[in-house]
């Protein structure tokens, strides 16, 4: 049993080490992408209520929408696609969103940020059954941009379908119907159109949030592409997408496949798709089943993705607008991660260190710490020095705090430390500093899934490589009781190390 | 503390958790046994 002790006095023994076979399965190569969407804010599930309630609304939101450039002068945004360590925001003193700052220039090391037009032109690409139609002007001018950029040609091959001015003021007539707005255009320079009359799963709005999953993601796993070696779209043999939307129809809401959709649309013809659902926590449970398929042989090379949320665009507006602030939820972000076999120089999935969250913990934050961060730990037969760093939800902070919410990433570290400092793993002193020690300052668009401990795959990857960390524990959260089928949380942990480290 | 029952005997009670702090279970556990009635209890998530 490896020294398994159980923290719940009552459980004891109830988990088995897996016997592990020697083929270890790796992170090889990770990637982000984000769209920078202001105009789509509107179809934020929040401000999408908001806008039918108060007609005034949609005015102030578009008066407190930053520009694309705005946007890359984000700092949370440039920790985000690489051009700036998550160290960088412990120096800055928050609020960041008056404090726009050129990055350094050159390539983000792990993704663009994509300009509005250009995702609004890709909608249209990746939507075979043509629900979303174009301005023909619009296209002519964003089809050759498109073409010309080595992340978006692969998936503008598909030429979208096209309206007339006429033919376009005819559809937006249609109650239901979604206008396409993009800052800069007079005139919607597209529309989304309802996929059954009778079927809310395929109600205009449904089909773009969809859409909006599905692009972002295939942009992600396009960054990976561009980013790795030894990996190209016909060598991806399972896509996992542990993305928030749910795909179906009136029989069957949630049916998914979401991964095969962006499998198909990432040009990963080979290759196949499942999705993982457990609400904001997916991902980690995700890559834990990728890494067991790679590590049984059953897939060579496994692809975790993380599509965009459009129903969380502008989710806390009217905080911030309150406030007289930019609305900050103006961006999809995407994540995907290659995992596959030891290669010898990514690190390593550690699947002996899954951390779970059994019914019979409860729903007390504390207990749920204790299963997920300590009891893997104690059953490595580590103390909590060897641990070099541990993830858990980095929502970016000027967003939540503006809106009451709090800073999520410093509450999770200091619940996280007071409940080692009870089972004797830190002294109680080292619970204040405890977040700056192992922990990372929030930075992630509050789209759950992706703020999870997800987003922070590429920087470990990169801090492994430097020799800054040995390894790194990522932990996410889901609320599962928002379903209201249980009144429980779930949560799972992973922890992966640096290829060279002792085994 | 043994005032709280008293405090609670025939009320109705209203509870809402937060998923990041203290969920609505944790408080009806705690409460338990203090009298009244829980009429609605939610925990809130605000991320």
């Amino acid at each position: 049993m490896n020294g398994y002790r159980s923290t719940l006095p009552d459980l004891p023994g109830r988990y088995k080490v897996p016997s592990m076979p020697t083929n270890r399965p790796v992170i090889r190569g990770a990637a982000t992408a984000l769209a920078h969407t202001p105009s789509l804010v509107r179809y934020g599930s929040k401000p999408f209520r908001e806008a039918t309630a108060k007609p005034d609304f949609l005015t102030n939101l578009t008066r407190s929408l930053w520009s694309y450039n705005d946007a890359c002068r984000y700092l949370p945004n440039q920790v985000f696609i690489g051009s700036q360590a998550p160290a960088r925001l412990w120096e800055v003193e928050q609020p960041w969103f008056d404090k726009l700052a050129d990055a350094d220039g050159g390539e983000p090391p792990f993704g663009h940020i994509l300009e509005e037009r250009r995702f609004l032109a890709l909608l249209a690409c990746a939507d075979p059954f043509k629900h979303v139609l174009l301005r023909e002007r619009f296209w002519e001018q964003m089809g050759p941009v498109l073409e010309a950029a080595r992340l978006t040609a692969p998936l503008a091959s598909r030429t979208p379908a096209l309206l007339t001015d006429a033919q376009m003021d005819a559809e937006l007539e249609s109650s239901n119907s979604l206008p396409l707005f993009a800052a800069g255009e007079g005139a919607p320079v597209g529309v989304v159109k309802t996929g059954h009359s009778e079927d809310e799963a395929l109600s205009a709005s449904v089909l773009l949030e969809n859409l909006c999953c599905k692009v972002s993601g295939a942009l992600a796993v396009h960054e990976l592409l561009n980013h790795v070696d030894g990996l190209g779209p016909s060598d991806v043999d399972l896509v996992l997408s542990c993305s928030e939307e749910a795909v179906g129809d009136r029989y069957q809401r949630g049916g998914g496949n979401m991964a095969k959709a962006i499998a198909e649309f990432a040009g990963c013809d080979l290759g196949t798709g499942i999705d993982i659902k457990d609400f904001c926590a997916a991902p980690i449970p995700a890559m834990v089943i990728g890494a067991s398929l790679v590590e049984s042989g059953v897939f060579e090379n496994v692809v975790v993705v993380g599509g965009g949320s459009l129903p969380k665009l502008g989710m806390k507006s009217l905080y911030h607008l309150e406030q007289g602030i930019p609305v900050l939820e103006d961006a999809l972000s995407a994540v995907a991660v290659w995992i596959g076999r030891d290669d010898g120089r990514g690190p390593t999935v550690n699947l002996e260190a899954v951390g779970r969250h059994p019914v019979k913990a409860g729903a007390a934050l504390d207990k749920q710490f204790r299963e997920l961060v300590l009891e893997p730990l104690r059953r490595l037969e580590w103390g909590i020095d060897r641990l070099d760093r541990v993830v858990t939800e980095v929502h970016n902070p000027d967003i939540t705090v503006s809106a009451k919410a709090g800073d999520v990433a410093a509450r999770n570290y200091k619940m996280m430390a007071a409940m080692l400092a009870m089972a004797k793993e830190i002294d109680k002193s080292d619970i204040a500093g405890f977040g700056r020690a192992k922990g990372v300052c929030g930075y992630a668009p509050t789209q759950g899934h992706i703020a999870s401990g997800f987003v922070y795959v590429p920087h470990a990857l990169r801090e492994m490589a430097a020799g800054d960390i040995r390894n790194c524990m990522l932990v996410a959260r889901a609320s599962l009781f928002l379903g209201q089928m249980t009144e429980l949380t779930d949560g799972m942990s992973v922890l992966i190390e640096r290829n060279d480290a002792p085994q | 503390m043994s005032a709280e029952p008293i405090i609670l005997n025939g009320k109705k009670l209203i509870i809402l958790g937060e998923r990041d702090g203290v969920p609505a279970p944790v408080i009806e556990q705690a409460i338990a046994g203090l009298g009244g009635e829980v009429a609605y209890a939610a925990t809130q998530c605000f991320v």
